[in-house]
């Protein structure tokens, strides 16, 4: 109960409009002055945290996107997902689809997935008359796919936060990510057909030839090299999943440079500036974040319900769906980061208590927090999409949520078989 | 020129300085952590204090650049009351939020500061560079707070005279890390 008090009135405080890190500093400042009489050797405790070599990661992900993006590559890779898939019913939703798995497989982002994506596939589905709820909702959710498919930035700080393989977790969201995307290709596929069937035209380009499609892939070729440069490193354990932010921020410059032509020393500079902000954002909200975690430590939080788990004698199923129900619950007030960062402590030690491989639950939260970017209020995808085609927000929330059903089934398919999420890690190269 | 807007300038020239040097201090973690793959891979000589100094180029990145994060408004924050209000109540809103930012510059710089005293007067060395005393790196800590607390005191003294400040035409791009 204390724990839930807590978070309501830490969210009721953030939704005066401070910046997040900025409330959970202040909120959790006052409540240890209040409990401790002091905040402790603060100064050491957000050195320690932010002088982590995993962190290190996060930039250099983010450094490889913004030179991704800074190249251009993107529209070679859209051109090349539409190519693939123009004759299917709802071609043009399917290569958005596809091209945001692709995309997110070099990003670790969901917005810039939905940012960068959205830009170029939202004026072609309109204008080629695809329905625009359906393009709106198809870019919104297909954009969520950054963070679960892999690297991702989330899944960095989870592991960070629970002492979990980030390779691991990296793995564990590829089928996962790929069952999502076809999940979300298959909806629009059958969106589609049933409009062919109601209006009785049909509305779709000719199959793409051979020649064609090769000619595409040569186009979008270096761009598709990233992805398994980055996890082959990770999953044959050559790299680090830092080691790999680095030799993939190196490689998408390298392509950006020789292979597109269009990345010069100001993109250098700017792509560093952009990278250095980004992480300057979400590095205060780790330490905003760090110091609610040791408040509720400080207070007994964790062990507390442990103990109310084992006294309630929970399942790891029901223990897993009552956790989930609270981080959607989440989801509709915080951003994904707070909300790994704020739970994640408190649930570990009863992931442990239940046997519960933090890996699965690792790839469940990423689900999760997928639907909070698109769950309304305060769903950031649905902003994104919001601001590039111009419309009410309302209209983006209604076009998403059959992917917000989409996502729970999602969820609750990975629940009933772990293996999903579990049965790549357990082939890596090294051990967790 | 009136003084406010002479401030605002020196608070946009602090940003842009911290950010300059988080940019370096992120295309310098960016060359140690390749250069180490290559040393190990290509040499057969790993670089000991490559995980090390990565880390600290990245706390460099991160408490240098958060002044200019204050500066464009690209803190994260729940705005929807926010951008409800009006009058009085959105003034109130919003000087709360910069002041609040004040409040935890001030709060690192002060902790900063004794963390940097008690380095320098234990005389912490690096674990991988012996020559490195600790203080120098931990020293990020209060510059950054320091450089956070000058942007929120400057926005708050405009949110106060009911001048724009630069945040209100920020884009909100730091949401990007979802």
């Amino acid at each position: 109960m204390t724990f839930l008090a807590l978070l309501a009135l830490l969210i009721g405080f953030l939704y005066l409009g401070l910046p997040m890190f900025a409330g959970m500093m202040i909120f959790s400042g006052a409540v240890l002055l209040f409990a401790e009489g002091s905040l402790g050797t603060l100064g050491e405790f957000v050195f320690g945290k932010l002088n982590t070599y995993l962190l290190v990661a996060i930039p250099l992900f983010m450094l490889m996107a913004t030179f991704m993006v800074r190249g251009k590559v993107v529209d070679d890779l859209y051109h090349a997902a539409h190519v693939f898939t123009r004759h299917l019913p709802g071609g043009l939703g399917v290569a958005t689809v596809a091209a945001c798995g692709v995309f997110a497989a070099v990003s670790g982002s969901s917005v810039a997935t939905a940012l960068t994506i959205g830009a170029v596939a939202l004026p072609q589905m309109l204008r080629y008359g695809y329905d625009p709820r359906g393009a709106y909702g198809v870019v919104a959710a297909g954009g969520t796919l950054g963070i679960l498919i892999p690297p991702s930035a989330p899944m960095v700080l989870f592991g960070i936060a629970s002492d979990t393989s980030i390779g691991a977790l990296f793995m564990a969201g590829v089928f996962p990510g790929l069952m999502l995307a076809a999940i979300f290709a298959a909806w629009c596929m059958w969106g589609e057909w049933r409009r062919e069937r109601r209006s009785g035209a049909r509305n779709r380009p000719p199959r793409a030839d051979w020649g064609e499609m090769a000619a595409a892939l040569r186009r979008a070729f270096w761009a598709l090299t990233l992805p398994p440069v980055v996890l082959g490193g990770i999953y044959l354990g050559v790299f680090t999943a830092t080691e790999a932010a680095g030799i993939g921020a190196l490689w998408a410059a390298a392509i950006a440079v020789v292979v597109y032509r269009r990345f010069g020393w100001r993109d250098l500079w700017e792509g560093a500036g952009d990278a250095a902000r980004t992480t300057a954002v979400l590095f205060a909200i780790i330490i905003g974040a760090a110091m609610y975690g040791f408040m509720l430590a400080k207070l007994g939080i964790p062990d507390g319900l442990v103990k109310l788990v084992v006294e309630w004698k929970l399942s790891r199923i029901e223990f897993l769906l009552a956790t989930m129900a609270l981080v959607f619950v989440l989801g509709l007030v915080l951003e994904s980061i707070s909300i790994i960062l704020i739970t994640t402590p408190v649930v570990m030690p009863v992931l442990k208590q239940l046997g519960i491989d933090p890996v699965w639950y690792g790839v469940l939260l990423t689900i999760n927090l997928e639907l909070a970017l698109i769950s309304p209020p305060v769903g950031m995808n649905l902003v994104v999409i919001k601001q590039i085609a111009g419309v009410p927000l309302y209209e983006v929330e209604r076009a998403a949520l059959p992917y917000m059903v989409l996502m729970g089934i999602a969820i609750l398919l990975v629940v009933a078989f772990p293996g999903l999420a579990l049965w790549l890690p357990s082939t890596m190269q090294l051990g967790r | 020129m009136s003084a406010l807007d002479r401030l605002d300038r020196l608070a946009a020239g602090l940003a842009r300085l911290g950010r300059g040097l988080a940019a370096l201090s992120c295309l310098a973690a960016f060359a140690v952590v390749v250069a180490a793959v290559a040393m190990r891979y290509l040499f057969g000589r790993p670089l000991v204090w490559a995980d090390e100094v990565s880390g600290w180029l990245v706390v460099s990145t991160a408490m240098l650049a958060l002044a200019e994060a204050q500066y464009r408004g690209e803190n994260v924050a729940v705005d929807l009351w926010l951008e409800r209000a009006r009058g009085r109540t959105l003034t109130a809103l919003r000087l709360g939020g910069a002041a609040g930012v004040a409040v935890c510059g001030g709060v690192l710089l002060h902790q900063g500061w004794q963390m940097v005293a008690f380095s320098r007067m234990v005389g912490i060395k690096s674990n991988t560079l012996a020559t490195v005393d600790v203080w120098t790196i931990q020293a990020l800590v209060p510059i950054g707070g320091a450089l956070l607390l000058a942007i929120a005191l400057v926005q708050s003294a405009r949110i106060v005279a009911g001048r724009p400040i630069s945040a209100d035409e920020g884009v909100k791009a730091a949401r990007s890390i979802e």
